[in-house]
């Protein structure tokens, strides 16, 4: 069965104000981590040995934090505000490891709109749903375009 | 707040977005800094309406042509508060 492709959102920049809050759900699957790990090759141990990274103190093998990023990219380019926006910048702090199979729910919210520049800034939090931590902080700049 | 007031506030700002040192001047402009594009320069507007509680019109920030004309808006702005 075909499975029509995810359309992004379309949220003006009017439509933005100071204080807005969106959020979505993610989740670490072995799909992401393949592909991810197909795309950028990153095969150090701690994220592809599963017996180095318990002997490092570690559940599991940790899962590449920029999988993270890539979810902000997702996030911004097709849910909030979706298809007008341009992702500038993103600076996150990896505060937990996540591990294969979590789910993580992205909480954003805006900080400042800046209309001279049609920017708006997103401080974001990466809730760990399986783990009950707080996975990742940081913030986001993002132009939005008029259409 | 004065020019120069508004200029030694700044350089803390250029210091935190800039990854080699720029010293500012009255004189500098954008084009004497390799580093300073249009991204770059998104980064110090969005930096600055939120160190200095100010709001730029579409536009005005454009017209200013080096740090000094930037710190007279800047101090403008202020004293509209």
């Amino acid at each position: 069965m075909n499975t029509a492709p995810e359309q992004p959102r379309d949220l003006d920049y009017e439509a933005i104000v100071e204080g807005m809050e969106a959020g979505r759900e993610y989740a670490i699957t072995p799909a992401v981590y393949e592909n991810f790990l197909a795309a950028f090759d990153d095969h150090s141990p701690i994220h592809v040995d599963e017996a180095h990274a318990r002997a490092r103190g570690f559940a599991g093998k940790v899962m590449h934090g920029a999988i993270l990023n890539g979810f902000v990219s997702h996030f911004v380019g097709m849910h909030f505000p979706g298809r007008r926006s341009l992702l500038l910048s993103v600076d996150l702090r990896y505060a937990k490891p996540s591990f294969l199979g979590d789910r993580l729910n992205l909480k954003a919210r805006v900080s400042q709109k800046v209309d001279a520049q049609r920017v708006i800034v997103l401080h974001l939090a990466f809730h760990n749903l399986t783990q009950g931590v707080i996975a990742a902080t940081g913030r986001a700049q993002v132009a939005v375009g008029r259409d | 707040m004065n020019q120069a007031e508004v200029i030694a506030r700044l350089q803390t700002i250029f210091d935190d977005i800039f990854l080699e040192p720029v010293k500012l001047t009255p004189q500098l402009s954008a084009t004497e800094v390799e580093e300073w594009d249009s991204l770059l320069q998104i980064s110090i507007v969005v930096a600055v309406e939120k160190a200095f509680g100010v709001r730029f019109r579409v536009g005005e920030v454009e017209t200013t042509r080096n740090v000094g004309e930037f710190a007279d808006l800047i101090a403008r702005r202020l004293q509209e508060k």
